[in-house]
């Protein structure tokens, strides 16, 4: 171990206070467990602490690497913290810390056994994912990979005894491990391509050795697909997405914050890990760069659409967090296609824009489920149109859900506007590019980028709206209650975070920049970091500058200014009287919009993207009901017929099968002869 | 565009002025559009100032506020206003480089739009009625197609200044010889369609009516009253005149003063009071040779500006670019 203080010996130290704090809160919890919120204050401390490394690791810029104990012959287990992995350490560690002070609230009712096993298991989640980021060799980032997918998949089917709840966890783990099946393969091909043929030894499995081989551009080629599509399969990417909207809304509540505000972000570590680190700019071709970014563009669209017509409001964010990994990816291709082709200056602001995007729909996608977490237990339904009216009943997490809403559409002067802005800034960069071809794919980016943010909004609008907005549209709703303290404390930490990467995103560009430098060895131009801190320029001050704090401050200001006009020219008589609705007497909760109906206008637009099914009632029949079912495409194209391709594969074996032994025996024999005959001719 | 913030005060009176002008002046456009909407139907018009008399009286009123509603809908109309307005600092139009923008480029402009939109959206489903649903669903559906076609619009004004900054548009036109380009005439007609759009005109939506069926914009402000209900007629008056504000950047810089002097000011300003006075009556004349369309068939008018403003982007590059 290391002797002194650093910051890779404070994450390790974290590593193991994480198991140390999961293994006492598993022993202690089983008898008390109303001793929760103090045990899962003790592991947001922890969750701190890992952010702490991860702020000290790019305060001082380190690149520490150190080798444990343990692990293969000739492979002991390599640890590093560089910038790329403080970076991440500190999205890690940021937004568990609130989720977890929530979970303290969240899992009150639990039982004794359930409430220690839950703790554990949260705690060794946090664990494997500090271990994915700190990993420098393929074992020990496939150990911790696969722990990790392993802990997730418990903690998705917390509620077994339902079968949607075990299908789903089945889902999950299935692509899991189809991706990690493709990592493996890209750790495979790093190591062993130079080799030819015989089986290297241990030792170039270390991600120090991997980094340093040339490679020709075949197996370039395969490396980089199969880590996007491995990686991918973890963070979303089409049509590997659809465990996301499975998953998401049977895991309880800080499961599925987790799973998307901080696991999936893990996947983006590894693919900037494998394209920049391992793999290494001078290998990759600008095409794939573009088969990223339209991959991403895709995503954005396609996820955004199926967000709008949910009426779950997990499944509404799953599909949302499908858009938002899309425009990570987007900006991801993007920096490889601008960095390839020699345009540094646009590469760094788009790479820029990806990492702050990450790090933003960590905080905000966290506190949006958080916040749909306390909707659904207020309302007892994970059901939109059960809800409506919260706000009145649930004030404060109301507000903070809010201030997420307003983030995730992006919308000035809040955080999910810095990165779109700053990916906009960068395809903007556009007119430098010669070709015609690359320059319509990039507009063609810009503009899907644009349009999914602006049905973003649209989607959180009805989000916001249905659920929080109006009248109560079931009894539960009517009964609803505000959230417990640690629930609310967690969320205002999220929301916190969220200024502040709205409101100084100067000093978050800083740090980002410190990875961009470790990456690529470019750096953001200089004025983006000497401007002020009050000043974000990507550029130059010519081409575009933005002040969130002293927009923010305008805001108030003029805010402050129209309520002092209506204060001063109105009378300040105010009544309540029921609402008028053009003089209409009736107004019941069923006249408001539904979720499904709120959605339509994009069903009609947008009808080619969805696979509807539609029954419309006769005029005569006695019990109307108007159904529509939407869903999603890739089950009907894709996956079914998978499914049936091995049904009927399973069912031509089956013709073989014949269940006597004797005839088993002349099955062997005759492979046999065919084996020594194919060897023979060999 | 460099900006210290040890300018001389006279910059932040410039703002000052444009605040002021903007605020005051919003109404008095209005009244201009209705007077050249009567004068062109043959009825007589009710005078310039008649949005002024309605807010004087709308102030005057007290305030309803349904029940049900959360602490939302009192908020809202402060922030529509608050948002508007505050964005009349960052636009150039009395002072080609005011000392505020640098603080909002074109792209943050989109956002505090969308910002108030998103409030008022907020407020209309707040009250819980089908009328502020379906007013807030169908600006949510105007919106979406609208805004991607504004920043569609915006790339092409910025590819010529490579900025996204509204100084440096402005000074780029103004600077050039040959200051008329393709690209920018599509441009414009896109632009035209979504300032009729975003701004609930007609042939999207019938300001002047409350036909439960054809309405948008007057849906969602159903239920404020009283001052609140000023406030958002004064902040949808303020937005009509920012848009066009915004417009005259993009396609007609010319005339603006670039000398602190009274004289610049005064010339600087007629003109500017020249072409907006232009621009409402020509708001008027669409209004009255079209007829609103049925609501399904807005998403194909904002679509047609969505497509103008991309076809402006591509003409930039096959038409004005040697390369």
């Amino acid at each position: 171990m290391l002797p002194h203080a650093s910051p890779l010996s404070l994450a390790l130290f974290m590593l193991v206070y994480f198991g140390v704090t999961g293994l006492s809160g598993f022993i202690l919890l089983k008898r008390r467990p109303w001793l929760q919120p103090v045990f899962y204050l003790l592991l947001a401390a922890g969750s701190v602490g890992t952010a702490f490394s991860g702020l000290w690791g790019l305060e001082c810029s380190c690149d520490l690497r150190s080798t444990l104990g343990g692990g293969l012959p000739s492979l002991p287990f390599h640890v590093r913290l560089d910038a790329l992995s403080s970076f991440f350490l500190l999205l890690l560690g940021g937004a568990s810390t609130g989720i977890l002070i929530f979970s303290g609230g969240y899992f009150k009712t639990l039982s004794g056994p359930r409430a220690g096993a839950m703790f554990l298991r949260l705690a060794l989640f946090l664990g494997t994912m500090t271990g994915v980021v700190l990993a420098d060799d393929a074992y020990l980032f496939m150990l911790s990979w696969e722990s990790m997918a392993l802990v997730s998949f418990f903690l998705v089917i917390t509620d077994d005894e339902q079968e949607e709840v075990r299908n789903a966890g089945y889902l999950y783990l299935l692509m899991a491990h189809l991706g990690s099946l493709l990592i493996l393969v890209a750790f495979a091909l790093l190591a062993t391509h130079e080799t030819s043929g015989r089986f290297p030894s241990l030792s170039a499995f270390s991600f120090e050795a991997m980094g340093k081989t040339a490679m020709s551009p075949a197996i370039a080629f395969m490396v980089f697909f199969s880590g996007f599509l491995g990686f991918g399969a973890k963070a979303g990417l089409l049509p590997l997405h659809v465990w996301l909207p499975e998953a998401h809304p049977v895991a309880p509540t800080p499961v599925s914050s987790l799973l998307s505000g901080v696991m999936l972000k893990t996947a983006i570590y590894g693919l900037i890990r494998v394209f920049f680190g391992l793999e290494g700019l001078e290998h990759i071709f600008f095409q794939w760069g573009v088969a990223v970014l339209l991959s991403g563009a895709f995503m954005a669209l396609f996820g955004i659409l199926y967000a709008l017509l949910q009426s779950d409001p997990k499944k509404l964010l799953a599909y949302s967090s499908v858009e938002n990994i899309g425009i990570i990816l987007l900006g991801l291709g993007l920096s490889v296609l601008y960095l390839k082709k020699g345009f540094p200056v646009a590469g760094v602001i788009a790479l820029a824009a990806t990492l702050y995007h990450s790090i933003n729909h960590a905080f905000f996608k966290s506190l949006l489920f958080l916040g749909a977490g306390t909707m659904i237990h207020a309302s007892g339904k994970k059901d939109l149109n059960a809800m409506g009216g919260l706000l009145r009943k649930m004030p404060v997490s109301g507000l903070l859900v809010l201030i997420g809403v307003l983030s995730i559409s992006g919308l000035p002067p809040m955080n999910g506007f810095v990165s779109e802005w700053l990916l906009l800034q960068s395809t903007l960069q556009v007119s430098d590019i010669p070709q015609t071809l690359i320059r319509s794919i990039i507009l063609l980016g810009a503009a899907l980028l644009v349009l999914a943010s602006a049905l973003a909004a649209m989607g959180f609008v009805k989000f916001f709206g249905i659920g929080y907005l109006g009248l109560p549209r079931s009894e539960g709703a009517r009964q609803a209650r505000e959230a417990s303290v640690p629930e609310r404390v967690g969320m205002a930490w999220l929301v916190t975070g969220c200024f502040a990467l709205g409101l100084f995103p100067t000093f978050f560009l800083r740090w980002i920049d410190q990875v961009i430098f470790h990456m690529t060895g470019l750096s953001l131009p200089d004025s983006a970091l000497s401007s002020g801190w009050l000043w974000l320029v990507p550029d130059s001050r010519h081409s575009a500058s933005y002040s969130p704090l002293i927009l923010f401050i305008l805001l108030l200001l003029f805010m402050s200014l129209g309520w002092g006009i209506s204060r001063w020219f109105g009378r300040p008589r105010r009544r309540r009287t029921p609402a008028w609705t053009c003089g209409y007497d009736i107004r019941t909760p069923r006249m408001q919009d539904s979720a499904g109906s709120f959605g339509q206008p994009i069903r009609h637009f947008f009808a080619n993207f969805f696979l509807m099914k539609r029954h419309l009632p006769d005029p005569e029949e006695k019990d109307p009901v108007f159904e529509l079912t939407v869903e999603d495409p890739h089950w009907f194209y894709l996956y079914r017929p998978i499914l049936h391709l091995f049904f009927r594969l399973a069912s031509l074996a089956e013709k073989v099968r014949t269940g006597k032994i004797s005839v088993y025996l002349i099955y062997s024999f005759i492979t046999l002869l065919l084996l020594l005959t194919l060897l023979r001719w060999l | 565009m460099a900006v210290s913030m040890t300018s001389p005060p006279s910059l932040f009176a410039i703002e000052g002025a444009q605040l002021l002008f903007a605020v005051l002046f919003a109404p008095v456009l209005y009244g201009w559009i209705a007077v050249c909407r009567a004068a062109l139907s043959n009825r007589s018009p009710a005078g310039i100032l008649q949005p002024y008399r309605d807010l004087r009286r709308l102030f005057g009123k007290e305030i309803l506020v349904p029940d049900q509603t959360s602490f939302l809908f009192p908020l809202v109309p402060i922030a529509v206003f608050g948002g508007l307005a505050a964005s009349s600092l960052f636009i150039p139009f009395l002072w080609p480089d005011p000392v505020l923008s640098p603080v909002s480029d074109a792209i943050v402009l989109v956002g505090i739009f969308s910002l108030v939109r998103i409030m008022m959206a907020f407020g209309a489903m707040d009250t819980g009625t089908p009328f502020g649903d379906l007013g807030a669903r169908r600006e949510m559906m105007v919106a979406f197609l609208a805004e991607p076609a504004t920043l569609m619009v915006l790339f092409t004004s910025s590819l010529w200044s490579r900025s996204t900054e509204l100084p440096s548009i402005l000074s780029s036109l103004l600077s050039s010889s040959d200051p008329f380009r393709p690209s920018l005439v599509f441009a414009f007609l896109a632009y035209t369609l979504i300032l009729l759009g975003e701004n609930a005109r007609l042939p999207i939506d019938n300001p002047a009516t409350h036909l439960e069926l054809t309405m948008i914009h007057e849906a969602m402000i159903l239920e404020y009253s009283g001052p609140f209900l000023a406030l958002m007629e004064w902040g949808a008056q303020l937005r009509l005149l920012l848009y066009l504000l915004i417009g005259i950047d993009f396609f007609l810089p010319w005339g603006m003063t670039t000398q602190i002097s009274v004289m610049g000011f005064a010339a600087g300003g007629l003109v500017l009071l020249a072409k907006l006075f232009l621009a409402g009556s020509g708001l008027a004349l669409i209004e009255t040779l079209f007829a609103k369309l049925r609501i399904f068939r807005v998403p194909e008018f904002m679509a047609m500006a969505y497509l103008l403003a991309v076809m402006g982007f591509l003409i930039h590059f096959v038409l004005e670019v040697q390369s």
